[in-house]
């Protein structure tokens, strides 16, 4: 409802087939005032543009009755593009730009004031060895773990009570019943003692291949 | 400031839902080592030199693309560039005066820019004054230069009337002074202004032709009472033959009274009408050069008179004598350039006689000729002539003067020649208007091409012969590696890298193992063809033929690199816009850039050629021939001979012709040998006009013919080659009657595949079309913002016909899938990455106005992205649908650079399938390569050669260490 009124001022307020050529003025604010003669003022994708002087300021010229959106380029920052709607009478109304709701109006100061948001981010940063970055990949994680499980978990137990180790000699029984698992080493030495050229090609291409998903 | 937060906050968040699903950016180390710019500047309308005494010398030129630069005189670099808005690039006037750059653009802005750093200083609106706006023009301007203490005058002559602006070195405010004419002047041709810097005058020449001259002579310093005289000149039809002298007199040369006339304008009376023949002229006058300057103070009392074949006559006017000093034949003169500094006054002739270009030079003081101050330089070839001749005259200690010149041929070529007769560097100005670009693999090495030859001929040669080639070739290979090697060392660089771009391992213009170095060729509005290494943006090779300019220029490759010992061959196709000339057809060697002229077949073409394709086979000796289509529908071939005439019956092809201006499309059946049958046509609605069109890349590669869904089932994709889209636009602007008309056709049957409305939609529209999707950017013209929407068609679950499509099969409809999303940014062009195979997937890229090259993956257009994604779109890769899409600077293949124009994105595979080549042409040319999927199948730069060495070292001791405690281990068990 609230929208739709505004959609019907806003139509009312560009109805008008008059013709007005306005500038539009405001001022860059750089931190430092670093890169000013890189930074550029676009009105309507560079159909309009204002240049900008020592001191910051910047005058777009002869923009006629309609709606806009100004930016500010700058190789080294970001600005927040603003909408600027001349009328008919050549009155400028600065506001937001809000491509989702094009009719909301929230207006900003005018003559503008356009200030540097953020630091322009172009460039990703290399990743540096680090353990712990290693530590972290899923792969070293599905290694590393059994592993502790293994040897440490073992030792918790106090096997020299004999009661644990008969209730454990029994499970032991119990699994190796199940499944005729191999013991661990001699498993181990099979597999070297075979071919332990092919193993190597194996792990290598799969420390690889760990290699390349974490980059 | 609260809402800056917001701002920040929402982009963070925006970049953290984004990030993880984006390909991988650029890092900061990779600048520069596969990408290239070129700054450029357009055609050069104006140019000056810096007029201070400053050592560094600079030269200043504006463009006809609006743009304004400072060019450094010893390298021909750029040293700022400022490119004025669209709306108002004309530029009417540049001067350098003391304090910088004087620019005033035809629509009335005038600035002053900071001639060392380009800054601007001030800014005047001229057309503030007038009272209709929208019409003021400014015709000439001049300024006038007084005595350092004083303010320097900008004089500005506009339709509706004089203004002066006052430069001053203190103020940073000028002092701006207007009145206005007592009519409107029609054009620039009948007017001209004139200062006196001594007097403090501007003098203002009205022609009326065959009536009267008016001339107005104003006080600088108060415009407001000027003093008429009204000269009575019922002959004179041109102001070119006026001069203005020293002490206000007016000369002017009238052939059909064979007379010169000197006027005083003080009371208008004639001083003197001497005749031509008197003076030994004979012929009539055809150029009459005075000084350029617009002051009249230093303008002097010598005029050149040109007359006959290359008769130049310098003239001496002294109060109402006049006086022939000397007559001097000068061939082909095409500019004369007065300059004057201190005492001496010069003029400068340009001629060009073939390739040469002489500049010779008068004492105008002394009328001797002065062989020192002359230079001849050798054009390179396939220069255009000579246009425009701009002097910079200074002092020197022994010899008076010294000069240098900027000339501007008509290939738009800018050199700089100095004594003594050298080119001191040049600039390709045609580069900033291509209209057509292409990226080719280079040719083989010698020794890979001797292996190559020897596959060609196997049916023919026996297997013994067979095997000592084979030998031979592998040996002249080992021997060429060895002397590789040797070179290196001798040249101490065995380890070092050769090339600035570390995959490309291979010197030269030799195919490199990834055929990532490429032959770019250009194609210019201008008629300048370019060959151009990609590795580093040189040119190899450029050929100039005028009457391609304001041609439509279409370029097919017929034969590729590919088919050793067949050189490579492109054909380029120059058809005249107005349809009365007859096809320019040269046939051209891409990598050397011979160029062979076949227009001589076509010149008895009795209609225009409406349509060209190549043919989608090659012949037998690898060539595709060239299919044209003229009006009357007869078929021309490039080249025709039977055979191919013969391949042609059998092919059964279709073309398909869109007629912009009548909004026809008609589709054409080649089954017939010389001639084309009309099967369909169809006509827009005559609210519309089409705007784009755009049917599928010809011979594309499609990798997987369907789409895995998250239930195992497959959505196969319907790729039709044939289908084009048309969009148009209505001829209704108003915001709520305009309309965009999509139309999807089949080019072959003629049949509607789909047809979709944009309403409060407008132009201009961008638009790719690939596999089975289509996707284009549109103006919203209820929300003004950029949309883009995007298309998908599939055949559904089943597959109809896997090996062949055919259009004429009946088949189910396809399903159609859209979707549209906000785009944030005005866009100037979009393109698509290509790779090798078609496995990679897609990256858009977008030209962006505000001069970025941004890439963002095909998945954001995709129109199955879901409202509110469950887990399983996440299996199938589908992003979450959100109306705007982002445009992170991480994703800006230009990264910090701006990529001024730019108006089209051309891409090329490499033989690497994770790289695609991009160059983006338009006032600027920007080349990098992109990898929409990340580089997944080269080592990434930083691969750490080491660790993977350690661990696999580790791993081996590891494991015969292992294998020895296992045998202990099981000795000790069976001792047990």
């Amino acid at each position: 409802m609230d929208w739709r009124l505004l959609c019907i001022l806003y139509i009312a307020y560009f109805a008008d087939v008059s013709f007005c050529l306005s500038k539009v003025e405001g001022k860059v604010y750089l931190p430092a005032d670093q890169h000013l003669a890189d930074t550029r003022v676009i009105l309507d994708d560079g159909e309009y543009r204002g240049f900008i002087k020592v001191d910051g300021s910047f005058v777009v010229h002869n923009v006629p009755t309609g709606s806009y959106v100004l930016e500010v380029l700058s190789p080294t920052y970001l600005f927040e593009p603003i909408r600027i709607d001349v009328s008919a009478k050549g009155n400028i109304r600065a506001r937001r730009l809000n491509n989702l709701k094009p009719s909301a109006v929230a207006q900003v100061r005018y003559p503008l004031e356009m200030k540097a948001v953020a630091l322009a981010k172009y460039f990703q940063a290399r990743e540096k060895f680090s353990i712990f970055d290693m530590l972290k990949n899923p792969m070293v994680l599905m290694m590393v773990l059994p592993l502790l499980v293994f040897a440490v978990l073992p030792k918790l137990v106090n096997t020299s009570d004999p009661e644990v180790r008969k209730e454990m000699e029994e499970s032991m029984k119990m699994f190796n019943q199940n499944s005729s698992m191999p013991d661990a080493a001699e498993f181990m030495s099979n597999l070297f003692g075979s071919g332990s050229n092919k193993q190597k090609a194996v792990t290598s291409s799969k420390s690889g291949k760990s290699k390349a998903k974490r980059n | 400031m609260q809402y800056n937060i917001v701002f920040t906050v929402k982009f963070v968040a925006v970049f953290g839902a984004f990030l993880c699903s984006f390909g991988d950016a650029l890092y900061e180390d990779q600048i520069g080592k596969f990408d290239w710019k070129k700054e450029l500047l357009g055609r050069v309308e104006h140019a000056v030199f810096d007029s201070s005494v400053s050592l560094n010398k600079h030269g200043f030129v504006t463009t006809e693309k609006g743009a304004i630069a400072c060019i450094n005189m010893r390298t021909g670099e750029v040293k700022w560039r400022r490119i004025l808005p669209e709306s108002d690039r004309q530029i009417t006037y540049l001067a350098h005066v003391r304090d910088g750059l004087v620019v005033v653009s035809t629509k009335g802005m005038a600035r002053l820019w900071d001639s060392a750093s380009g800054i601007l200083k001030w800014e005047v609106d001229l057309s503030v004054a007038a009272e209709n706006r929208e019409s003021f023009t400014v015709i000439h301007a001049a300024t006038l230069e007084r005595s350092y203490s004083e303010k320097t005058l900008l004089v500005i002559l506009s339709k509706t009337g004089l203004h002066t602006i006052a430069i001053s070195l203190t103020k940073r405010k000028p002092e701006i002074q207007s009145v206005l004419l007592n009519q409107e002047l029609t054009d620039g041709d009948h007017d001209k202004i004139f200062v006196d810097s001594q007097n403090g005058k501007i003098i203002h020449l009205q022609l009326q032709s065959g009536v009267r001259l008016e001339v107005t002579v104003y006080d600088a310093d108060n415009l407001s009472s000027p003093k008429q005289v009204t000269i009575s000149t019922s002959w004179l039809d041109s102001l070119a033959m006026t001069a203005l002298l020293e002490d206000d007199t007016l000369l002017y040369v009238s052939n059909d009274v064979g007379a010169i006339h000197l006027v005083d304008l003080e009371n208008g009376n004639t001083q003197a009408t001497v005749p031509l023949l008197r003076l030994g002229i004979k012929d009539p006058v055809t150029m009459m050069s005075s000084n350029e300057e617009e002051d009249v103070a230093v303008h002097g009392s010598d005029v050149i008179l040109s007359h006959g074949e290359g008769q130049m006559s310098l003239i001496k006017i002294t109060g109402s004598t006049v006086k022939l000093m000397q007559t001097k034949i000068i061939p082909e003169v095409s500019d004369v350039v007065f300059k004057q500094k201190g005492t001496e006054v010069y003029a400068y002739f340009a001629s060009q006689i073939n390739n040469v270009v002489s500049i010779v030079t008068v004492n105008v003081k002394t009328g001797k000729y002065n062989n020192d101050l002359t230079i001849n330089v050798t054009l390179p070839p396939h220069t255009g002539t000579l246009e425009k001749v701009y002097v910079n005259m200074f002092l020197k200690r022994n010899t008076p003067v010294g000069f240098r010149a900027l000339l501007q041929t008509t290939d738009e070529t800018v050199f700089l020649v100095t004594q003594p007769n050298r080119i001191a560097w040049q600039r390709q100005e045609a580069i900033a208007s291509v209209v057509h670009a292409t990226m080719l693999d280079l040719p083989l090495s010698d020794v890979d091409a001797g292996i190559e030859a020897e596959f060609e001929e196997s049916g023919k040669t026996k297997l013994m012969e067979m095997f000592f080639k084979r030998v031979s070739a592998q040996g002249s290979q080992l021997i060429s590696w060895f002397n590789k090697i040797l070179r290196d060392l001798k040249e101490d660089t065995l380890f070092t890298h050769k090339t600035r771009d570390p995959l490309i391992q291979v010197e030269g213009l030799t195919r490199d193992p990834f055929s990532l170095h490429k032959m770019i060729v250009l194609v210019t509005k201008s008629g300048v063809l370019f060959g151009m290494d990609s590795l580093t943006g040189e040119i190899v090779w450029r050929y100039f033929l005028s009457q391609l300019k304001g041609r439509q220029l279409h370029f097919f490759v017929q034969r590729t690199t590919a088919h050793y010992p067949h050189p490579p061959q492109a054909l380029l196709l120059g058809l005249d816009s107005s349809q009365s000339q007859p096809p320019i057809v040269l046939a051209v060697n891409p990598i050397t850039g011979v160029v062979i002229d076949l227009s001589a077949d076509f010149i008895n073409l009795e209609s225009p050629v409406i349509q060209a394709m190549p043919f989608p086979v090659p012949d037998n000796h690898h060539l595709r021939p060239l299919i044209m289509l003229d009006a009357d529908l007869n078929i021309h071939l490039v080249p025709d001979t039977s055979d191919i005439r013969a391949i042609l019956g059998e092919l059964n092809l279709f073309m398909y012709d869109v007629n912009v201006s009548n909004g026809l499309i008609r589709g054409f059946s080649l089954s017939e040998k010389n001639s084309a049958q009309l099967i369909w046509s169809m006509h827009l609605p005559n609210t519309h006009k089409i705007i784009k069109f755009s049917g599928k890349p010809a011979l594309e590669k499609v990798d997987s013919m369907g789409r895995p869904l998250a239930d195992r089932s497959v959505i196969y994709k319907y790729l039709n080659p044939n289908v084009i889209a048309i969009l148009s636009e209505s001829f209704d602007d108003a915001v709520d009657r305009s309309s965009l008309l999509l139309y999807v056709i089949d080019a072959v049957t003629g049949a509607v595949i789909h047809s979709a409305i944009h309403k409060k939609a407008s132009g201009p529209v961008h638009m790719v079309h690939s596999e089975n999707w289509l996707i284009y950017s549109y103006w919203n013209a209820k929300a003004r913002r950029n949309e883009i929407a995007s298309f998908e068609f599939y055949e559904g679950k089943k597959q109809f016909n896997a090996t062949v499509f055919s259009s004429f099969q009946t088949r189910p409809d396809p399903i159609v899938m859209q979707q549209a999303y906000i785009f944030s940014a005005g866009i100037s062009c979009i393109g698509v990455s290509q790779t090798d195979k078609g496995i990679t997937s897609r990256q858009i890229l977008f030209g962006l106005k505000k001069g970025v090259l941004f890439g963002l993956p095909r998945r954001f257009f995709d129109p199955r992205r879901p409202l509110h994604a469950t887990e399983r779109h996440r299996e199938e890769g589908l992003v979450q649908y959100m109306p705007e899409i982002p445009i992170p600077p991480e994703l800006y293949l230009s990264y910090n650079l701006t990529v001024e124009g730019m108006e089209r994105i051309y891409t090329a595979p490499a033989a690497l399938e994770s790289t695609s080549l991009v160059l983006a042409t338009g006032l600027d040319l920007f080349f990098t390569r992109t990898q929409p999927s990340k580089m997944f199948d080269v080592l990434k730069e930083d691969f750490d050669h080491l660790l993977i060495a350690v661990v696999l070292l580790g791993m081996f001791a590891a494991a015969l260490i292992t294998r020895r405690m296992a045998q202990v281990k099981q000795l000790n068990k069976a001792w047990r």
